[in-house]
């Protein structure tokens, strides 16, 4: 008997153990796709590496560049390189960015905010973001003779747009970048030709090529801005939102040739954002009474929407869907939002 | 109604002296050359306008389309309000 019960203890832990490992597994398999956006951001900022890569947003031109990048000793240095006729170049070290301009013979210095990285447009989920969109990897395949996962953030409304990521299986980095809309129709486009990983990169590498011999040399040594800017009288706020966007900046500020302050209100959902702009209506000539005066416009991935509400004239614009836009700029009214 | 008017808007970051230079331009501009509304906005303020244009302010904008970067561009301006 008591090597039945023995055996009944030794059969339940195996039962218990393979359930836990089974459990344990299932849920780094369900995992897996969010890992290696947290990968990819993870490299992107701490390994060094030096690459190419082209640049197509709005169906425009495509723009070439190169970024350098190195973490030694805890330090970030970052050079960023058009490839394209203007040569401009964009060095950071730490907090500090010197901006060189060459067509206009001008360097600006100035100071960031030391996370700010030169190479930008990658999505980072986290807890706000995770409850909007959906991440799934939906191929393996071969870019640049390299084994990527390809890993889609996609929104789970029709209110933000989605990303797919093409992340590279043993340095997760990401090899090709996509901004899309609900269609699949891409919006911009980010696609590395070359891409070198290295334990050491030179502080030569970290040099201007250009030489600023004669250039006028600008500096503005305020401190690194903040992201989040609140003035302390919210004027106007929203209503209602799309599910998970929050106000993170109000201004106010007079505009040159405007009649009046305009507010300024921004609104994210961590990754998405909305502008929004009220300032007071001129009043209506006599051919514009009791018309209705609702417009919108799209400009290559921005959409903008204006309407009239309390007698402002209220226009939101961001980098998302036209019926977000349309949903926050009629949401928007006069006082905080509680 | 007729079509919706133009808006200029001046992406712009605390005291930076090109920002101020190219309101300062555009003030001038506006002696001769009947000029939109002009909208002033920190680029900062807003994730997306500090991603796509943060390392080129100041960025001159009408109806959200670039017209110049760093430097006021007459010209470019006065062909595309024609």
């Amino acid at each position: 008997m008591p090597r039945t019960h023995s055996s009944e203890r030794g059969n339940a832990f195996v039962l218990s153990w393979l359930t836990l490992v089974l459990a344990v597994t299932g849920a780094a398999l369900a995992e897996e796709p969010g890992k290696w956006v947290e990968r990819m951001n993870r490299a992107l900022t701490t390994r060094n590496y030096d690459g190419t890569f082209s640049h197509w947003h709005d169906g425009g031109k495509v723009e070439m560049l190169r970024i350098i990048h190195r973490v030694q000793d805890g330090a970030v240095s970052e050079r960023l390189v058009s490839l394209d006729g203007s040569g401009r170049e964009f060095i950071r070290t730490g907090s500090n960015l010197a901006c060189y301009l060459p067509d206009k013979h001008t360097v600006l210095v100035e100071r960031r905010p030391p996370k700010e990285s030169l190479l930008s447009g990658f999505p980072t989920i986290n807890d706000q973001t995770a409850s909007f969109y959906e991440i799934r990897e939906i191929a393996r395949t071969r870019l640049n003779l390299r084994h990527t996962h390809v890993i889609t953030v996609s929104p789970k409304d029709e209110y933000r747009y989605g990303y797919r990521l093409w992340i590279d299986g043993s340095t997760a980095m990401p090899l090709k970048t996509q901004l899309c809309d609900a269609r699949g129709h891409v919006i911009e486009q980010i696609v590395f030709a070359s891409l070198t990983l290295s334990s050491h990169i030179p502080d030569a590498a970290f040099k201007p090529e250009v030489s600023t011999e004669g250039f006028r040399w600008l500096r503005n040594d305020a401190p690194p801005p903040s992201h989040s800017v609140m003035t302390d009288i919210v004027i106007w706020s929203a209503l209602k939102l799309p599910p998970g966007f929050k106000m993170t900046a109000h201004k106010a500020q007079t505009m040159p040739g405007s009649a009046g302050p305009v507010d300024h209100v921004v609104f994210t959902d961590g990754l998405a954002s909305v502008s929004v702009f009220v300032e007071a209506r001129p009043q209506p000539t006599p051919s514009h009474d009791d018309l209705p005066v609702d417009e919108s416009a799209n400009v290559g991935s921005s959409s903008a929407f204006s309407t009239v509400i309390d007698g402002h004239k209220v226009t939101a614009v961001g980098e998302v869907p036209p019926a977000t836009v349309r949903f926050i700029a009629n949401s928007v009214q006069a006082g905080p939002h509680h | 109604m007729g079509p919706n008017p133009s808006r200029l808007t001046m992406l712009h970051r605390h005291d930076c002296e090109l920002c101020d230079e190219m309101l300062s331009q555009l003030r001038i501009l506006g002696r001769t050359l009947t000029l939109p509304p002009i909208e002033v906005v920190d680029v900062d303020s807003d994730p997306t306008l500090r991603r796509r244009h943060g390392l080129d302010v100041p960025v001159l904008l009408l109806d959200g389309t670039v017209v110049c970067r760093h430097r006021l561009d007459p010209e470019e301006l006065r062909r595309l309000l024609r």
